[in-house]
């Protein structure tokens, strides 16, 4: 037992030194460390270069719909790609609806987007950024 | 190279944070000497965050403050090394060659273990996006606009600017806000965590026992997860193991001028994370019951010192910027809560469940522990103040349970996605008790 007792500590600093070494070895042999650019959040903000570069100067705030809003449906907003969304185009801060001149869209299925614009905002402006991501102009607002 | 820049560019406010250390703490053996080191993370980001965040208040480029703080923090360190240089103590102890090597060994795969985490995890994990470093992108390139982030829907933009600051000055220095900014700072802190934990240990007890405290928190892949998720729970977890080992310190020596320190930590805490404010109330209940002896006064109110000025910042920032909390703002019947049985079973189930898993290791963390102590039994050294873990951490756990009781959110939601960072806060402070309880290797082999 004071054998067990005197050596218990240096067992434990191995053991910890082991469980140390088997999750490096996990991680790093997963790979996925390797790319950081084919992370989620990286992938999502590589998307998102251009419509942030096409939002005018000045612009603090602008509205933000999705495909909950063609839908009617405001449960079936994706609050995780707002969120995204809202980290990718910092310092404008976004607020779901059109209540704003400027309005960003992200769309999966963007089939009927320029008649449900016409029908909701009257005169527009629209541009497409691929994967569904579209910044509007309510020119009436 | 924006790699290099931004962990260059933390320097300057870590040697501000020794500098203030020194200044406040001017003990010059080499044991005292290890803590300020690793204190100097907390309150070099902390003060910095807090005079950053005053000013941009004042409508005034963050670029200045940046410049001139880093200017200011280098001439004082100057000041300090050539004209004021301390006569730091020498080390005399010889250390075992041995552990030496095991903890050079753990600190080199905690290294590993963080920096593959953070190549695997850039932008970190959900809530750093949702809720801290889109903070940091509104205060660095908001400029006058930054308030605009208390506009953000869906998140909770009452959180605290400790980091937001922090990360937004680093971001001055790389001209970018480029991840390598956050990733910077959350290894620093990750490190300075696990340091602080030797460094208290190895001054309350000795360099065998500090190193294995150190090689067991950092082998943990609990702590690598949530060191490097860019959350804001490791760093109130050091900053409440550096305000209750500051207070366990004082406890043990008498130096009035640490619970200056104690309480500048434990403000920056609610700085850190509204759980802060919590936990200021468990280490304040220590320093008030410090103070009902008369030669505790002096040293109560030295805390009271520390502590205004982060509490003041904290207060004019929920006064007058912060919405309100979402857990505070939401109606419902707290009473009908507070009667559900139900409620409480549940939160002690996941409770339970929760400490069984937390470590990510193949064991329980918290079998392993009992077995240790078992094994090992309690130390025959006498530290004065063992009993102010047990308030302190029980009184934090505590309030955690009353949130969980009251939550307006879905219950069984609200403790899946925060029951295992509650417990992350207390974590490093048990470690300390546990390590200051625990018979040493050194006393073992002399038992022998």
């Amino acid at each position: 037992m004071k054998i067990i007792r005197k050596h218990m500590p240096l067992a434990l600093a191995v053991l910890s030194l082991a469980f140390a070494s088997y999750h490096f070895v996990l991680t790093f042999s997963s790979g996925e460390w390797r790319n950081p650019s084919d992370e989620m959040v990286s992938k999502w903000e590589d998307r998102l270069q251009a419509l942030r570069e096409a939002l005018p100067a000045g612009v603090s705030q602008v509205g933000y719909v999705d495909d909950a809003a063609l839908s009617g449906d405001p449960s079936q907003l994706d609050v995780n790609e707002f969120q995204l969304m809202q980290y990718s185009v910092a310092p404008v801060a976004i607020q779901s609806g059109m209540a704003h001149e400027w309005i960003i869209g992200n769309f999966r299925d963007d089939e009927n987007l320029e008649m449900w614009l016409t029908e909701t905002l009257g005169a527009h402006e629209l541009k497409g950024f691929g994967f569904g991501l579209y910044l509007i102009h309510d020119v009436e607002n | 190279m924006t790699l290099l820049l931004s962990f260059a560019a933390l320097l300057p406010r870590l040697l501000l944070g020794f500098c203030v250390v020194h200044f406040i703490w001017n003990a010059t053996d080499w044991k005292s000497l290890l803590v300020k080191v690793f204190l100097s993370a907390g309150v070099g980001f902390g003060v910095s965050s807090l005079f950053g965040f005053l000013w941009i208040w004042l409508s005034l480029p963050l670029t200045v403050y940046a410049i001139l703080e880093s200017v200011f923090a280098i001439m004082l360190t100057g000041w300090m090394v050539f004209a004021h240089r301390p006569s730091f103590q020498k080390m005399t102890e010889r250390l075992d060659l041995t552990w030496v090597l095991i903890l050079a060994a753990g600190v080199f795969l905690f290294a590993m273990n963080l920096a593959i985490y953070s190549l695997q995890y850039p932008h970190g994990r959900p809530d750093a996006w949702i809720n801290w470093n889109v903070v940091a992108r509104f205060v660095y390139l908001g400029g006058a606009d930054w308030q605009a982030t208390f506009l953000r829907q869906f998140d909770h933009p009452d959180y605290p600017f400790f980091m937001a600051v922090t990360n937004a000055i680093t971001w001055v220095f790389v001209r970018a806000e480029s991840t390598w900014g956050p990733i910077a700072f959350h290894f620093v802190i990750s490190i300075f965590t696990a340091g602080l934990l030797f460094a208290l240990v190895n001054h309350l007890r000795d360099f065998k026992q500090a190193s294995l405290a150190a090689i067991l928190f950092m082998s943990l892949p609990f702590i690598v997860d949530q060191g490097m998720r860019q959350y804001a729970d490791l760093l109130l977890a050091y900053l409440m193991l550096a305000a209750g080992g500051l207070t366990f310190l004082y406890l043990q020596t008498k130096e009035v001028r640490i619970a200056i320190l104690a309480g500048l930590m434990i403000g920056l805490g609610s700085w850190a994370k509204n759980e802060g404010l919590a936990a200021i109330l468990g280490i304040s209940l220590i320093w008030v019951l410090t103070a009902l002896k008369k030669e505790g006064r002096l040293a109560f109110w030295n805390y009271i010192f520390g502590l205004a000025f982060p509490l003041l910042v904290v207060f004019l920032f929920k006064l007058f910027l912060a919405p309100s909390n979402d857990l505070i703002s939401a109606g419902g019947s707290s009473l009908g809560k507070i009667l559900d049985f139900g409620r409480y079973v549940t939160i002690l189930q996941k409770a339970g469940e929760m400490l069984l898993n937390l470590s990510g290791i193949p064991l329980p963390l918290i079998g392993l522990i009992i077995l240790i102590m078992m094994l090992t039994g309690r130390s025959a050294v006498h530290v004065n103040g063992m009993w102010m873990f047990g308030v302190v951490i029980g009184l934090q756990l505590a309030i955690y349970f009353g949130i969980y009781v009251l939550t307006p959110l879905d219950l069984t939601f609200h403790l899946k996605t925060s029951l295992d960072r509650l417990f992350l806060h207390i974590l490093s402070m048990a470690f300390l008790w546990l390590f200051s309880w625990l018979r040493s290797p050194q006393e073992l082999t002399k038992e022998s």
